[in-house]
């Protein structure tokens, strides 16, 4: 028998970016909160300085920052008619664990998604055509408008501090910024970060091709910002150890840098580490949750009850617990009825890498999400009618910090090892870059989430599958992308182009990106969506879901931004207006 | 593998470890983080070239192909071995030096102590699979999508594929060990490996192969602290500043210009 603790208020289960947003908008309310996080606890000192993070094998190649596979992983194929096999290592993509989730590590490109983004359905049909949509392709509304959450993405860059150039305030163009981007209340809260050669390059080229660049949004600060919830941020130090590593100077936002201060001062507010969740309980019916199990760190079942739980355990873990506990209709892709599971989405990259003569990049020196971009070619900013695909994305060249396990480009045609190896890595180490593209992929009726027959986790459950492969118009749109790519490219004088097309069928082996979406999605339909527009789960009033788990298919742009205005915007209903009176927020 | 950054060559990435077999570096380094040997290396490096594209454009012109002349020694590193017996160490040591060999450019793999640092990999936690999952049941017809699907640890395989390569190489060459043969000889078995061409009894060569390349990559250019990278020379060869890290202003200083400063270690940054 678990043993049982006193009921609390809410329960917030994972602890990264959506939990401690949800920690501090609901910290006002004088409820008791408690966050159970199934890693450990962390914070910029000492646990982020450069003695211990400046270590590339460590963090970048042993993942020390990320879920521990030999606990928890998923089941993977590409195909229903295929076996599927576990994922024994990480790869394809790096969900975080510990305090501040992959918040941590993540790179910090803060985008906001389009205003088309989040009417996608009724947008392609209005503007080529219900006919447009291939029959397999399951997108949809998102239910909640650009506009709506206008202010939560406005308080989510305050938040963080985001650097970058605003390129349309208020419905004003502003030379410099992106001029595709919705309307924006206001600038960034401070300016772009500085550009290393490689953006340069990049900037004059794009620039000459009739392209519109502006600095990649970074949550990498250009200068010291203190924020709305009075935390000091550093400016960045172009340290080049950013992405898979901690900040050591509060540079990048996390919650530890952004949030974390403001939650620990609140005596209402419990953080429980090494709280691993197996499950959210429910009463007889199902229809309310009556709080969580978990293992604490000394492998004892123990039973929190709450009156509201809210999931914030990252999108892959959100929809795991949500089919282990049996919450909403699981989804069956040969009916195509059910909802969880339904409309898992990724991204599609690819790249041309530039290899030059005469310029010297020192790509060292970088930061997580410092680029120089262009959105011509991202949601529906390019006519599509011709294209015969549906969607887009962004095109950037950056300097992320060029760290030499997994970073030195060579040309095609290099033996992959010896003397003629040895030199083309001396040689072009200094002398490439790369201009990629971040594609969106959209949601279809066979890519999806559930629950393996066969194989379990650490703690005894059925781990999550997923199948999940390209389709046929992404990979098209992916490769026109890199086609503008290989464009750029010549357009900035490189003597030798390579190009890396996105692995097919997708690879679980090679990283590409964190960006899992689906399986959760909200919408105005019980039908087609688990959570409702308020991120509320249609059978279980009193479960919320944070996170990308919520995006009916993915965009082109990063996610985080819209996680965090999302989560905002949630809680903002959850404080206003179902606190006052619980239930549901949209009527079924 | 690669974070949010390019992927150095990344189309033939996706083959080396897009193998069935194929086994990642990964999982943890904490078991094999001892201190690093303090112990003089017997064999000094070679004068650590300046990374400038200038220098590097002279240091590249017209060198011999030293890979064809450079004669491996079994006792590269003058450390103890915590893994590997002799048989063993000698054969990493050989393929090691082809995967990197010395010349004019910058130091071999031998010299930089990758056999070091991979004994001490596979006698910590990242040999006994330490994050991967290992569970079964491991069927037939695993897709390259998949990634590696093998109940062997990292240690397992070293230890299983060396065995069969060292009696395959002895069977073919007249008792001769793969340490033993020519460089050229030792380049075809290798390449035989990587093309799924030498079949092996039980082992998946292929996948120790690229298992055997990625470690040898780690171990030449992480951090001194794991027992590779002697004297810094693949990050002085490439002109990488190591765990440096500030470059505020410099990344606008240094625009099309070479960045000259010496490396720091991690050991530099915590004292
Ligand atoms: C290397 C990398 C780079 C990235 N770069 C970008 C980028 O540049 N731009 C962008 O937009 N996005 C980026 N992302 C994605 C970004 O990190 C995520 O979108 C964001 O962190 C999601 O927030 P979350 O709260 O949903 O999940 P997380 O921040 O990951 O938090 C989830 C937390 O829940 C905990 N948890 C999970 N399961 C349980 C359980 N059962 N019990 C208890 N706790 C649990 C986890 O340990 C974790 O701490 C990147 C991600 C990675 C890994």
């Amino acid at each position: 028998m678990p043993s049982r603790l006193k009921p609390v208020d809410v329960v917030i289960v994972g602890f990264g970016w959506t939990g401690a947003l949800m920690a501090r908008e609901l910290g006002d309310s004088g409820l008791k909160l408690v966050a159970l996080e199934r890693g450990g606890d962390r914070d910029t000192d000492p646990d982020f300085q450069p003695g211990v993070m400046h270590d590339e094998l460590r963090y970048a190649v042993h993942h020390r920052l990320m879920q521990d596979v030999s606990r928890q992983t998923i089941t993977f194929r590409n195909r229903r008619d295929q076996t599927v096999l576990p994922m024994r290592q990480l790869g394809s993509f790096l969900p975080g664990s510990g305090v501040g989730g992959a918040g941590v590590h993540w790179n910090g490109r803060h985008w906001r998604f389009l205003p088309s983004d989040f009417e996608l359905r009724s947008h392609i049909s209005n503007r080529y055509g219900a006919g447009f949509i291939p029959p397999d392709m399951s997108i949809q509304d998102w239910g909640v408008t650009y506009d709506e959450l206008e202010p939560f993405y406005d308080r989510f860059e305050y938040l963080c501090g985001t650097s970058g150039q605003a390129g349309n305030i208020a419905g004003r163009q502003v030379p410099g910024g992106n001029p595709f981007e919705g309307p924006r209340r206001r600038g960034y809260p401070t300016p772009p970060l500085k550009s290393s050669w490689a953006m340069v390059l990049f900037e004059d080229a794009a620039r000459r091709l009739g392209f519109h660049p502006f600095p990649q949004p970074a949550a990498n600060l250009s200068r010291p910002y203190t924020n709305p919830e009075g935390a000091a941020m550093g400016a960045c130090l172009y340290c080049g150890f950013c992405e898979g590593f901690g900040c050591e100077v509060r540079a990048k936002a996390s919650p530890q840098a952004t949030l974390l201060p403001a939650i620990r001062r609140n005596p209402n507010f419990e953080l429980r580490t090494n709280s691993m969740v197996l499950r959210v309980n429910l009463d007889g019916n199902k229809t309310r949750a009556t709080g969580v199990t978990y293992l604490d760190a000394r492998g004892q079942e123990v039973e929190q009850p709450a009156d509201l739980v809210v999931l914030c355990a990252f999108a892959l873990n959100n929809v795991h617990l949500l089919l282990l506990s049996g919450i909403g209709k699981p989804y069956d892709p040969d009916s195509g009825q059910g909802v969880v599971g339904r409309n898992y989405a990724y991204r599609i990259v690819s790249r041309a890498g530039l290899f030059f003569d005469n310029q010297v990049f020192n790509p060292f020196m970088g930061a997580g999400a410092l680029a120089m971009c262009i959105d011509d070619f991202n949601g529906d900013n390019f006519d599509h009618a011709k294209r015969g695909f549906i969607g887009g994305g962004t095109i950037f060249c950056g300097s992320t910090g060029g760290r030499p396990i997994q970073y030195h480009p060579v040309p095609d045609g290099t033996p992959r090892w010896g003397a003629q190896w040895k030199k083309a890595v001396t040689r072009y180490y200094n002398r490439s870059c790369q201009v990629t593209a971040h594609g969106s992929t959209m949601a279809y009726r066979g890519n999806c989430l559930d629950l393996d027959p066969t194989y379990r986790d650490f703690y005894g459950r059925p781990l999550l599958r997923m199948t999940y492969d390209h389709q046929d118009n992404d990979i098209r749109m992916s490769h026109a992308l890199t086609e503008v790519c290989q464009q750029i490219g010549k357009a900035m004088g490189a003597r030798q182009l390579s190009v890396e097309l996105a692995p097919t069928p997708y690879s679980i082996v090679p990283y590409q990106t964190t960006h899992n979406v689906g399986g959760a999605t909200m919408g105005a339909d019980p039908k087609t969506s688990a959570v409702n527009r308020y991120l509320q789960s249609w059978d279980v009033a009193n479960l919320f879901v944070m996170g990308a788990s919520a995006f009916p298919q993915n965009t082109g742009s990063g996610p985080t931004g819209t996680v965090g205005a999302l989560t905002y915007w949630a809680a903002d209903a959850l404080r206003n207006r179902y606190l006052k009176s619980p239930g549901p927020l949209v009527p079924i | 593998m690669r974070l949010h950054m390019p992927v150095f060559d990344r189309r033939r990435f996706l083959q080396v470890l897009g193998g069935a077999g194929a086994a990642v570096a990964l999982s943890s380094a904490a078991g094999a983080e001892s201190a690093p040997d303090t112990n003089a290396e017997p064999v000094p490096a070679p004068p650590a070239p300046q990374a400038g594209p200038d220098q590097m454009e002279q240091q590249t012109a017209g060198l011999p192909d030293a890979a064809t002349t450079y004669r491996p020694t079994d006792k590269p590193s003058g450390r103890a071995l915590v893994f590997f017996t002799a048989v063993e160490a000698a054969f990493v040591g050989a393929a090691i030096e082809r995967f990197i060999p010395a010349d004019d450019g910058g130091p071999g793999a031998g010299e930089a102590g990758v056999l070091c640092y991979i004994d001490r990999q596979l006698a910590g936690s990242f040999g006994a699979g330490h994050r991967m999952y290992l569970g079964g049941p491991w069927p037939d017809g695993a897709l390259p999508s998949q990634g590696y699907q093998l109940p062997l640890t990292p240690a397992d395989l070293y230890r299983l594929a060396i065995a069969e390569i060292h009696q395959a190489s002895r069977q073919a060459n007249g008792g001769k060990t793969f340490a033993e043969l020519s460089g050229e000889q030792q380049e075809a078995m290798l390449q035989s490996l990587d093309k799924g061409e030498l079949h092996l009894p039980s082992a998946p060569g292929k996948a120790f192969l690229d298992l055997l390349l990625a470690n040898t990559v780690e171990g030449y250019f992480g951090d001194p602290a794991y027992g590779g990278n002697g004297d810094l020379g693949g990050w002085k060869m490439i002109g990488f500043p190591g765990a440096r890290g500030n470059y505020a202003d410099a990344i606008v200083l240094y625009r099309n210009k070479p960045y000259d400063e010496l490396p720091l270690r991690l050991v530099d940054l915590q004292n």
